[in-house]
């Protein structure tokens, strides 16, 4: 845990604390001209608005390249340090309880990499990204569809099914919550990048506060793990005929513990191991 | 990947351009979007509004990330996409 979740966490883990998902956000100028900012400028928030990448490709000298990496370095240090965390079901489950209103809209990533407004696997948690949304017809393009708890729960569980890792995100500077997404590899900015470009931009998606762990003993080698890992953390390892897990890479959420028949994957909090305890 | 100032970029091998004069759009056509498996290719509206939709959207590539299998070369009905080995690599 950074100082950042420390102090918003309030002794608990950020996304539980029940103060950041309150209606007062509403009232705060900044939260709200900050989610304003994020609809309007949806592309350049999740990096992946063209020209800017094509600019940073472009730079031939190593002066410009320095140039545009302490750019970023500097950008990074005024947001806060971090967007969006990658969250297993159960804690989703418990944040759900502390949600308000919720609603699907088309995936924000999606529509970027594959002009598609079919797949609607972003919830939004309200109250201020909800209420917002509503003023960007652009961003709720293709509907926004108000959900229940047990709807929410209900359809969080089927993407867990199909292999979409959770992540919950919160607001650029403040940290109200925004809500979750449901991701893969490469629709997804946030999973690109961790992918693409190593760990390097991880303010943007921090791993979840646990790290998976095999029972090396109860493994059967049927591999049935290694399909559900969007971090490319799993290999099967013809030798030992068993999967192995890099656990630097794995970034906690649980999707392979969940088709694991065995029980031989389970989830450990990342802070109890040393070697991943600071890896985020 | 190359390494400058503890930042990663992964080399580009590969030039994928399109020509925007025979690309009919990624809303009216968008079979290179869904179809590419690395989903390299990017697109976004050219003006966002409050309150209204914007129809006008452009289209890009971010070819860092191509893996070069030229699927979207054989989909595109126009002939719009060519795919070539990157001049000097970064």
């Amino acid at each position: 845990m950074c100082d950042w979740c420390l102090k918003h966490g309030e002794g608990k883990k950020w996304y539980l604390n029940v103060k950041n998902y309150s209606g007062d956000f509403l009232k705060d100028k900044a939260v709200i001209e900050s989610a304003i900012k994020f609809f309007q400028n949806t592309e350049i928030m999740t990096g992946m608005a063209p020209p800017m990448v094509e600019e940073a490709l472009n730079l031939k000298s190593d002066e410009e390249f320095s140039a545009m990496a302490s750019s970023v370095e500097e950008m990074i240090k005024n947001l806060s340090p971090h967007q969006g965390q990658v969250v297993p079901i159960e804690d989703v489950r418990e944040i759900i309880k502390l949600a308000g209103p919720m609603a699907r809209v088309a995936c924000v990533c999606r529509r970027m990499l594959r002009a598609s407004f079919d797949e609607k696997t972003c919830i939004i948690v309200g109250p201020v990204y909800l209420e917002y949304a509503k003023e960007w017809p652009d961003f709720t393009r293709g509907g926004i569809e108000y959900l229940s708890k047990e709807e929410v729960l209900e359809l969080m569980e089927d993407f867990d099914r199909k292999g979409y890792v959770h992540t919950f995100w919160k607001d650029m500077l403040s940290p109200a919550v925004m809500g979750f997404c449901n991701c893969e590899f490469p629709t997804c900015a946030a999973l690109r990048y961790r992918r693409n470009l190593g760990d390097w931009l991880n303010f943007f998606l921090r791993k979840a506060e646990y790290v998976a762990m095999i029972d090396y003993d109860k493994c059967t080698g049927c591999g049935r793990c290694i399909s559900r890992c969007q971090f490319s953390a799993l290999t099967l390892s013809p030798y030992l005929g068993k999967a192995i897990l890099d656990m630097k890479r794995c970034a906690g959420c649980g999707l392979c513990r969940n088709v694991c028949e065995e029980g031989a994957i389970k989830l450990v909090p990342r802070t109890e191991v040393p070697a991943v305890r600071n890896l985020w | 990947m190359g390494r400058l100032r503890g930042l990663m970029v992964p080399e580009r091998t590969v030039r994928v351009r399109i020509n925007r004069e025979e690309c009919e759009g990624p809303l009216r056509c968008g079979r290179c979007l869904r179809r590419c498996p690395a989903a390299v290719f990017i697109t976004f509206p050219r003006a966002r509004e409050k309150g209204k939709i914007c129809e006008d959207w452009e289209i890009a590539v971010d070819d860092t990330f191509c893996w070069g299998c030229g699927l979207c070369v054989r989909v595109c009905p126009r002939g719009a996409i060519t795919l070539s080995a990157s001049e000097g690599s970064t």
